[in-house]
């Protein structure tokens, strides 16, 4: 009985404690925020591509006129996720504290320095992406001279088809790594410089990595240009033996219609000949994660020409992008993208048939180490992206209509002076939406994209030249058409049909599958109960397959003949 | 596990505004500053990236009218991948957004904003009056412009 007592007497001074607490914050604070927001989602399908996840994210500001301190908290509680593994409980957090010319963070730390170069962290959910590091950082801002001081640890996960029990949702491989670094940025008027220096510690087995980056920013009338180039020594099994670096060289020039853009990468961290270039787990002194530096890679709006992405080849890749754009009456603007790259350099086989090192040569035949070929030994890609965009004269309808050529050779299998065999992928895609306000309740949007895509292998023996084709016919005809309408903000209906005459698709165990023809099919209705709170119900199929955010890709599987219901609420 | 929920509760229920954090940020032509210098009476704020559809269409709309606002500060927070600044740059010479003391672009390259706001997926629109968030919206179909055009009128003339 006196035990009960004292247990009730106990947990009344903790509740007056507890809501004491916030009283005596909102003495110190000026200004206190708290704001939440809670993800709910669930899906099942005949295939098995079934998830349940919640997400809870919380947010505290305490301000006053001197400091700010903030608060975040994320709760994971999902079984299993859509992508990734199980997690129930904390997910991230952090804590700051502000001033007015520095500040100090504590938990999960994500920074970028020299545009990637040597530093970019990124948590994409999505793609089950995360290089975020759990630590320490300091800031300090004043007179144009900034220094940031980064401490902690990072947990990276891959799927990789080089390790065992491959799934395209949930990771086999997994980093950890121990990092510090420090950076510093001058800014002037006209002028930004910086340096960087980053130790990373590879937990898993001793490796040691050091980048070093310098860069250099320079602002002119109509435009401005960047350089950045970052070396990184690796020290592996002990021994210092590997040494890569990196160079990008960004310029932009405006006139009154017209925007030129100019970038140009080089990087050469890792060289590998085609039968390791892909092994992530035993190429330790490839390119880190925690980089993700410029790529040369056109991040599309549409369906088909995203799953039609370039893989990034952050190790060994020289490459150009060149941009022009124009603009119109009625916010209408023209884009013309061209991206050229390839590693660099191309692959030969001896007469042991062991892998060796060739020049890339230009198209005089000359040697070049600079610049990116059409030589087929040395992974060339090219894609030309144009879109015209904009809006009629009553502003009532958005229409966007592109053609992209895409042409990639993702694998060398064989290059001897009588046999070369080389798989590639090359395709042109017409896309087409419009979005039509019909007045202040309806709005309608109709999306149409074609795609005629060749995917096999480049064959040559003894001068004859041949292709075959990896599905049974010559080439693959992709349709995808989407018809959404919105009723008054509130409700929004959606229909999507998708169709192919052959179908490449990766099944669990990460061997291949051909399929002769296939079609997807889907229905969606949401419906928003205000600008807080809103529900997805979607019945039907996607199709499979590349998935990329920012430049970082990932094979997403497809979702057959199910349910998913997403519901998404904000609250204060 | 009580106590922590207890917390919350009460915390919730004393402190349910919510104000605008005073971050220090990066614009796009190289300036420093304070998030909270850029907003006015009222502002717009939009987490956006050059390959989001929705939030370009968002931020075709709401330039139509703008610039109707003498007391409207328009905050762009750019989401794109730090490598992307110059084709950021592009776009917003292309589509000539009215930059001027009203009209800025943040360059969110740390996340740190997007973080703090929770703004993946974006787009994410906020509304703040008196540098406190009034209204929130995800996603964007066109005519919810018209709503976002309300509210700012509503809030003037209040």
């Amino acid at each position: 009985m006196m035990r009960l007592k004292l247990k009730i007497l106990l947990s009344r001074k903790s509740l007056n404690k507890i809501t004491l607490f916030p009283f005596f914050l909102s003495l110190l604070f000026s200004q206190i925020s708290f704001v939440n927001e809670l993800e709910a989602r669930y899906g099942t399908s005949e295939n098995e591509y079934n998830y349940s996840e919640i997400f809870f994210d919380s947010r505290l500001i305490l301000q006053n006129t001197d400091f700010m301190i903030e608060g975040l908290l994320s709760i994971e509680q999902s079984s299993p996720p859509e992508i990734g593994l199980d997690e129930k409980g904390l997910r991230k957090f952090s804590l700051t504290y502000y001033t007015d010319y520095w500040s100090v963070e504590l938990g999960d730390i994500y920074q970028t320095w020299g545009r990637g170069l040597i530093l970019n962290q990124a948590d994409y959910q999505n793609l089950d992406f995360d290089t975020g590091s759990r630590g320490f950082n300091f800031m300090w801002n004043k007179n144009n001279h900034s220094i940031n001081f980064i401490y902690g640890d990072t947990s990276i996960s891959h799927s990789t088809t080089v390790l065992g029990n491959y799934n395209t949702r949930s990771p086999n491989y997994f980093i950890n790594q121990s990092i510090y670094g420090l950076d510093y940025t001058r800014s002037l008027n006209n002028l930004n410089y910086g340096i960087s220096l980053l130790s990373i510690e590879n937990e898993n087995n001793s490796n040691k990595h050091l980048l070093t980056n310098l860069r250099f920013e320079k602002f002119y009338n109509r435009g401005e240009m960047y350089f950045s180039f970052a070396h990184k020594e690796s020290e592996i099994n002990t021994q210092k033996n590997d040494r890569g670096n990196g160079f990008y060289f960004s310029n932009i020039n405006f006139s009154d219609k017209w925007t030129f853009v100019t970038n140009y990468r080089r990087y050469r961290f890792d060289i590998q000949n085609p039968v390791n270039k892909g092994n992530i787990v035993n190429n330790h002194a490839r390119a880190l994660d925690l980089q993700q530096s410029p790529t040369g890679y056109y991040q599309h709006n549409f369906k088909l020409l995203s799953r039609n992405s370039k893989q990034v080849n952050l190790n060994d890749e020289v490459g150009i992008e060149l941009e022009l754009a124009r603009s119109f009456k009625n916010s209408n603007t023209l884009v013309i993208n061209y991206i050229k790259s390839s590693s660099t350099t191309g692959w030969h086989f001896d007469e042991n048939s062991d892998w060796q090192r060739e020049p890339l040569t230009t198209t005089f035949g000359t040697s070049n180490s600079l610049f990116p070929t059409n030589d087929k030994d040395s992974y060339p890609y090219d894609e030309i992206f144009i879109e015209l965009n904009g809006y009629d004269k009553s502003q009532n309808i958005f229409y966007s209509i592109g053609f992209d050529f895409f042409y990639d050779t993702f694998a060398v299998l064989n290059n001897s002076d009588t046999r070369e065999a080389f798989e590639f992928n090359k395709a042109i895609t017409l896309p087409l939406l419009v979005n039509i306000s019909l007045n202040e309740i309806w709005n309608i949007e109709m999306q149409i994209e074609m795609q005629r895509a060749q995917k096999g292998f480049e064959l040559k023996n003894e001068n004859q030249s041949s292709f075959s084709s990896i599905f049974n016919k010559k080439y693959q005809y992709n349709n995808y058409l989407s018809i959404s309408a919105n009723f008054k903000q509130k409700w929004t209906f959606s229909l999507s049909h998708e169709r192919t005459n052959a179908d490449e698709s990766l099944i669990g165990d990460g061997s291949d599958i051909i399929d002769l023809s296939n079609s997807w099919n889907s229905f969606s209705i949401g419906y928003k109960f205000d600008s807080d709170d809103s529900l997805q119900v979607f019945y039907g199929s996607l199709r499979g397959g590349l998935d990329c955010t920012n430049g970082v890709c990932r094979y997403i599987q497809s979702f057959d003949d199910g349910l998913r219901i997403d519901y998404t609420s904000n609250f204060n | 596990m009580k106590k922590i929920i207890i917390f919350f509760l009460v915390f919730q229920n004393i402190f349910s505004q919510d104000n605008l954090p005073n971050f220090s940020v990066k614009l796009l032509n190289n300036q420093s500053s304070n998030l909270v210098s850029l907003t006015n009476e009222i502002s717009l704020i939009s987490f956006w990236a050059t390959w989001c559809l929705p939030c370009i269409k968002e931020i075709d709309k709401i330039n139509t009218f703008v610039k109707d606002y003498d007391n409207l500060s328009v905050i762009l927070i750019n989401t794109d991948k730090a490598g992307e600044i110059a084709k950021v740059k592009r776009f917003v010479k292309t589509k000539r957004f009215p930059l001027d003391n009203n009209y800025h672009i943040i360059m969110d390259y740390n996340q740190k904003l997007s973080r703090s706001f929770n703004a993946q997926p974006i787009p994410l629109t906020l509304i703040t009056k008196n540098n406190r968030i009034i209204y929130r919206k995800r996603g964007f179909n066109v005519g919810d412009e018209i709503e976002i055009k309300n509210i700012i009128e509503q809030e003037i003339i209040e």
